[in-house]
């Protein structure tokens, strides 16, 4: 009787384990946003005892090589985060599992457009977005107040058009005798981030929907890169790492910093740094449009569907985009919009001072080979500022390069 | 009997080479012959290779950022193979000479080459930085304008020159340490009854008996020094707008970030060529020293 018992129990142990469906989750997230992530996915568990999620943490600069490695080898995760500027590069070579058929029509409703119109390609939908992190502006109160930038109510003075950012930030730096005006990263932060939100903020549209491709008009091109080359040689700005740039700010030796929204999981909680939390100046006539990425979650191809699996893992996609404000905590915006919106997300640190960034994003373009691109105008954004190359030329390269990059 | 053994002890001698005989062919000589027919491929990892022919050389022809990555791998190895070869030998001499501290050089130097590549990378990086490091704070103290070693075009490729002489030249001393242990000492006792001064002694005994060493320090460290890739992407990511990029770390970027398999295959396979090159060379000098020591 008793051994009946036993097999009785092992057998139902068997049978509960195998209901269970196990999905793996491919994620890069260090520091205080593993830490969340980690969080919410034992929250997930918890809360649905028939799916059990098991996240592997690959190391951020890998994740993508080994990822398409592990589709073509046939042994992909069931899920992976995904930037959603990547998302191109995946989604047109038959990478990635298309979700319309899967995800509920409702959470789609929810979204910021922008995000949602890029979790798109070619028409399907590829990707559930569950943050987005714009480039923004910060300031720090203590040194504005000291260089006399400040209201008739003592209240510290915020820039609202660049013409006003670059003249508090010379103010500034002389009054004080710093080092700069506005502290920044040289690669990507300028190349890319600042040029994006500068250009469309100039009136441009960087993608264009009939051509499906990126679109640059060479006199607005050319007037970012002018602009962005008077940072520099004003003085205002010099070139230095992303962490020079953060290290400066942090210390209290930088009046302005441009950043993205992810360093709000650390400046909150450091000592004696009074900082506030802007979204980036507007052109006049023109809102103050910003660059932004997502991060998403997404479906590689695997060579058979497992529809338990994937019905899994969508409701576990769906359920981290609905909880997004718990991870919100790292920075990032929620892109869902009662979300966005929800008391659990404004009720964090500052949240309420820059939330409604979240509207004003500029996505990267839904095209193949954007990586690539990027990457060029990284590199060109760099030899306008040192000086190898003048705002026409850097033009020039910029639009043959993305022609080449479309007919390879 | 005596055939027996013998033929027992290579039957051994087999079984106990077998092992890495397997893995040599599987894991290398197999990946090699694939890699080889791919260089006439277009291939992005998850679609079918399309055969192109020399397409992949031709846009090698007209690529410049091909070019630019060669050219500054061929200045990193200029920049960074006399100095480990000359330091190396004057270091060693000086760890195998009368001098008390001969212990602490010896580890001082070697400690280094025992770091992982990143946390050299990321100390130096540190050291680099013009607001914070080390080096800007003596010069900013001596009255001199800090450079910033990184962000520089002009500097860059120097501050990483530095930073691998510093983490590879370890070895290069321990190889020549070795060599200079195996001069007899009867030979300097003999110079010094001819006659032969401290000079002479350098170029006619210590220099010429370490040849062979001299050309294995210079052909590894070229050949090592042709591969730069984590140096450079750990601390300029190929930065300043290019300027530090290396044909590694470019055939990195084809492959793994844009997905072209065919192209970064044959551009590393020039890379190859290059490196046989090299290595034909030290076979052949290593040849010629050796048969000039049987005389």
């Amino acid at each position: 009787m008793k051994r009946l018992l036993v097999a009785v129990l092992l057998l139902s142990f068997v049978l509960l384990a195998s209901a269970k469906t196990t999905i793996t989750v491919w994620t890069f997230f260090g520091g205080g946003e593993g830490f969340l992530v980690t969080e919410l996915i034992k929250k997930f568990n918890a809360e649905n005892p028939d799916i059990e999620v098991v996240e592997q943490i690959v190391e951020w600069g890998q994740l993508y090589n080994k990822l398409i490695t592990a589709i073509s080898a046939g042994d992909p995760p069931d899920v992976s985060v995904m930037h959603l500027a990547v998302l191109p590069d995946f989604a047109s070579r038959g990478a990635l599992t298309a979700l319309d058929k899967y995800v509920s029509k409702e959470i789609l409703q929810d979204y910021v457009p922008e995000i949602a119109a890029k979790a798109h390609y070619e028409g399907k939908l590829y990707a559930v977005p569950f943050d987005t992190h714009p480039l923004v502006l910060y300031y720090n109160k203590k040194l504005l107040r000291q260089a006399g930038l400040v209201g008739e109510k003592g209240e510290v003075l915020v820039p609202k058009t660049w013409d006003e950012l670059l003249s508090y930030a010379k103010q500034a730096k002389e009054k004080l005798g710093l080092e700069v005006g506005i502290s920044s990263e040289i690669g990507a932060m300028m190349g890319e981030r600042l040029f994006i939100a500068y250009y469309t903020q100039l009136g441009g549209q960087i993608y264009d929907e009939k051509t499906k491709t990126l679109k640059l008009e060479f006199d607005k091109v050319k007037k970012t890169y002018e602009f962005i080359s008077n940072l520099y040689t004003s003085g205002i700005m010099k070139t230095m790492s992303y962490d020079t740039a953060e290290s400066l700010f942090q210390n209290n030796q930088s009046p302005f910093h441009l950043n993205g929204v992810w360093v709000m999981a650390v400046y909150p909680t450091l000592k004696d740094f009074e900082f506030g939390v802007t979204s980036i100046p507007a052109l006049p006539g023109s809102k103050s449009y910003t660059w932004a990425d997502s991060h998403t979650w997404v479906i590689p191809k695997k060579p058979k569907d497992d529809p338990a699996k994937i019905a899994a893992a969508v409701k576990f996609i769906e359920w981290f985009a609905r909880n997004a404000a718990e991870w919100a905590k790292a920075g990032h915006l929620p892109v869902l919009k009662n979300v966005l919106n929800s008391e659990a997300f404004l009720g964090l640190p500052m949240r309420k001072d820059y939330a409604h960034v979240a509207n004003l994003v500029v996505p990267a373009p839904s095209m193949k080979g954007w990586v690539e691109v990027r990457q060029k105008m990284w590199e060109i954004g760099e030899a306008v500022i040192l000086g190898n190359m003048t705002p026409e030329a850097a033009t020039k390269e910029l639009i043959d390069f993305v022609k080449q990059v479309v007919e390879d | 009997m005596a055939v027996y053994r013998k033929r027992r002890h290579a039957l051994l001698a087999y079984l106990l080479f077998a092992p890495f005989c397997v893995l040599l062919f599987v894991f290398r000589l197999i990946p090699f012959v694939n890699s080889i027919r791919m260089i006439f491929y277009k291939w992005d990892i998850l679609g079918t290779p399309k055969y192109i022919g020399l397409g992949n050389f031709t846009r090698m022809m007209s690529d410049k950022v091909f070019w630019s990555s060669l050219w500054h791998t061929v200045y990193f190895v200029i920049l960074t193979v006399p100095p480990i070869v000359v330091l190396s030998f004057l270091i060693a001499l000086l760890i195998n000479s009368r001098i008390s501290f001969k212990g602490f050089l010896r580890s001082a130097f070697y400690l280094p080459y025992t770091l992982t590549i990143s946390v050299v990378c990321l100390t130096w990086q540190m050291l680099y930085n013009p607001y914070f490091g080390l080096i800007g704070r003596m010069m900013k103290a001596v009255g001199l304008q800090p450079i910033n070693w990184l962000a520089d075009p002009v500097w860059a490729m120097p501050a990483i020159v530095i930073t691998t002489v510093w983490w590879t030249i370890g070895f290069c001393i321990v190889l020549y340490l070795a060599g200079l242990q195996q001069i007899p000492a009867s030979y300097y006792e003999a110079a010094e009854l001819d006659g032969a001064n401290g000079f002479q002694r350098m170029f006619y005994i210590t220099i010429p008996l370490l040849k062979r060493v001299h050309v294995l320090v210079l052909v590894t460290q070229i050949i090592a020094s042709l591969q730069i890739f984590g140096q450079v992407y750990i601390m300029t990511g190929g930065g300043p707008a290019g300027r530090t990029r290396t044909l590694m770390q470019y055939v990195y970027e084809q492959g793994f970030r844009y997905f072209r398999m065919g192209y970064a295959q044959a551009m590393a396979f020039v890379l190859f060529l290059v490196m046989l090159v090299f290595t034909y060379l030290q076979l052949r000098l290593m040849m010629t020293s050796a048969k000039e020591e049987l005389i």
